[in-house]
């Protein structure tokens, strides 16, 4: 390798190609054909191919589609914002913890990834629906006259989205805290700072990388969210994703629905290339 | 007034002993070394001091208040770490002044102390750069800055030279040394290297086993070690089993394996002691030369280091000794094999505890 380099880079190389081939395949081509679909001209049930700009007038211009688009970004900061409060506790939590805690904790923050995502929003609907556990159990003890409206709306999607996606915050930030010298934080204490001045000077800056890679991975995830909403939102809280199985299943119009996608898959981009601006901003400069 | 007194101080983790019981004053404006093998509980002992960890039982005062269980940043005491753990996302300036702000210093009187602080380890230039922007060297002397900014009640430093390089150790050495008088300082300093400990200390306590098993000055302990371990722990020594003769006030006359010593300590006759002799003080010659006149023996080994060179004497007698000697020694010539004659000066030899 010392004696060439330059044939250990391509050996290197050489080491990828099997996954690049596996991703041309399975994400390039089908990225390539989504685009030229989205410029197709869709008319009386039939689509004729080429290089129109229809489709995208039709999104800037319909009123429905930016709305539904802005529910979608709007729906997936708050699910972000909730996750990456209620994430961090538990990373801090799982960063103290012993290592028996920490595996049992992990299994619990992973469990609803091995649920069917029926089974688990079903179970969501009789936790939070107008008889259901919560709200019975408020007005058992007399804490509130009629119940809350807890699903058939944004909580509901929120509350359980933040369930299942909360793993992918969890362990970025989880790993970044471990990744945080102690001595770092002692060092804080000993000049004078209390603990909450330690988290918010130290610890909570040192860590995130953590939460720029939580939030990446949250929002992305989020904005993909199609089942759920379904399920949860019943009908009130309408995302892209539904929109495009709506307009591809029911109405076979794939130029408007890869349009539509495309939409989609450009605003991840722009979330991807915010995440990659915050962690240059965040990490400070060195020489080695 | 002291500034840290440690009174029956123990940690136990589970079953571990960290710390066995720990008696330590060390007095204002003093040096005091911890010294001792890895896990002998120095850096649990200096932890205590600083508050991260608490006794399990005992009492630490910090000038003179009871500290035992007072929170970290309640507690005015610098410390410096090993890996410096300075704050990578602040630069020099910000790391140094952050004790400041912790305290509510206002800004003017902050930014005059950072000031100070800084031009005392000769970094001003280099007050808008970040961590890791900077040397090894100039990271440990931010660390240093940032502990003293605060004007602690004592400062503590945790093996702060393990990661230099050897000629910036012995530069930091003298630069801390000289720091620490120069601000009337109390300083706990841990460390495993015993040449650190000796040029620097005011006092050394030797620890081994979570206990100190002796507290005195650099000469106390090199010189008259209490016992076994504090004498191999500090350097090359001759360890000898030998039989009381007879006995004359503090001195007595001794039998080690057929070789005769006149040693520093006394028994009773026929009691057998462990004696101990520094390599560097005993004498060496050729066979035979003008001066000898002591105990015959032959060149086992020898090793060269530059400045000395160390013998390993096989002697007629039957013991084996080790004897070092300046390069500069006209018997550097000897080669193994040679005969020499070994003197040892008497009340050398030295009576130590097993
Ligand atoms: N948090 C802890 N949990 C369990 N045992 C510990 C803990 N901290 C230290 N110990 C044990 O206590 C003993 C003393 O540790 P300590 O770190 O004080 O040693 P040290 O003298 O600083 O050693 P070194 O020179 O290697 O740094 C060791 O046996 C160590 O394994
Ligand atoms: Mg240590």
């Amino acid at each position: 390798m010392t004696a060439n380099p330059k044939g250990g880079r391509y050996r290197a190389w050489g080491l990828i190609v099997p996954t690049g081939v596996l991703y041309a395949v399975t994400f390039g081509i089908p990225m390539a054909m989504l685009l030229s679909a989205s410029f197709a001209r869709f008319e009386a049930g039939r689509t004729t191919p080429g290089f129109f700009l229809d489709n995208y007038t039709r999104i800037a211009s319909d009123g429905v589609t930016l709305q539904v688009f802005w529910n979608t970004v709007t729906l997936s900061a708050q699910i972000t914002a909730v996750g990456l409060v209620v994430a961090f506790p538990v990373a801090m939590l799982m960063r103290r913890a012993g290592p028996g805690m920490r595996l049992a904790l992990m299994f619990v923050l992973v469990s609803p990834l091995l649920t069917s995502i029926i089974v688990r929003n079903v179970a969501w609907m009789l936790i939070l629906g107008r008889s259901g556990l919560i709200n019975t159990w408020l007005m058992d003890w007399g804490l509130i006259s009629s119940p809350l409206a807890l699903m058939y709306n944004r909580l509901g999607v929120i509350i359980a989205v933040v369930h299942v996606y909360l793993p992918f915050a969890v362990l970025p930030i989880y790993a970044a805290l471990r990744a945080i010298d102690p001595a770092r934080e002692n060092a804080a204490a000993s000049l004078g700072a209390p603990p909450w001045r330690v988290f918010v000077h130290i610890t909570l800056p040192l860590a995130m990388p953590g939460v720029v890679a939580a939030f990446t991975l949250l929002f992305i995830l989020s904005m993909g969210v199609y089942l759920t909403p379904v399920i949860l939102g019943g009908n009130f809280v309408v995302t892209l994703p539904m929109m495009i199985t709506d307009v591809a299943r029911n109405q076979y119009n794939w130029p408007f629905a890869s349009a539509m996608s495309v939409l989609l898959l450009a605003s991840i981009v722009v979330v991807v290339a915010l995440a990659s601006a915050l962690n240059r901003a965040f990490s400070p400069p060195r020489n080695d | 007034m002291s500034a840290v007194d440690l009174e029956a101080v123990v940690k136990r983790y589970g079953r571990v002993e960290a710390v066995a019981g720990v008696d330590l004053s060390v007095e204002s404006g003093e040096f005091v070394t911890l010294l001792g093998p890895s896990g002998c509980g120095k850096t649990t002992t200096l932890q205590m001091i600083a508050g991260f960890v608490i006794p399990t039982s005992g009492q630490v005062r910090i000038g003179g208040r009871d500290c035992t269980r007072l929170a970290p940043h309640r507690r005015n005491v610098g410390m410096v770490f090993q890996n410096y753990a300075l704050f990578p996302h602040m630069t020099l300036q910000d790391n140094v002044a952050f004790g400041l702000r912790m305290r509510g210093v206002p800004r003017a009187e902050r930014d005059r102390r950072v000031g100070e602080a800084l031009a005392l380890v000769r970094l001003s230039d280099y007050a808008d750069r970040y961590p890791g922007q900077i040397s090894g060297g100039q990271q440990q002397r931010v660390a240093l800055a940032r502990a003293l900014v605060i004007r602690p009640d004592v400062l503590l430093l945790d093996e702060p030279f393990g990661a230099l390089d050897k000629h910036l150790r012995d530069r930091m050495r003298v630069d801390l040394r000289e720091l620490q008088k120069q601000l009337g300082i109390s300083l706990v300093f841990v460390t495993h290297d015993q040449e650190e400990a000796l040029s620097m200390s005011d006092r050394i306590a030797v620890m081994e086993g979570g206990l100190i098993r002796q507290i005195g000055t650099p000469g106390d302990i090199y010189e008259r070690p209490a016992n076994r371990f504090v004498a191999e722990f500090m350097g090359e020594s001759n360890i000898l089993t030998a039989r009381i003769l007879s006995t004359s006030g503090s001195e007595a006359e001794a039998d080690a394996g057929g070789m005769p010593l006149r040693l520093n300590g006394s028994g009773a006759r026929g009691d057998a002691v462990t004696v101990m002799i520094r390599p560097e003080k005993i004498m060496l010659g050729r066979a035979g030369a003008a001066g000898a006149g002591g105990i015959p023996g032959r060149v086992a080994a020898l090793q060269y280091f530059g400045s000395s060179v160390h013998y390993r004497i096989a002697l007629d007698c039957g013991p084996e000794l080790t004897v070092i000697r300046p390069e500069a020694d006209p018997v550097s010539r000897l080669a193994v094999g040679d005969g020499v004659e070994v003197a040892i000066p008497p009340g050398i030899p030295f009576v130590i505890d097993d």
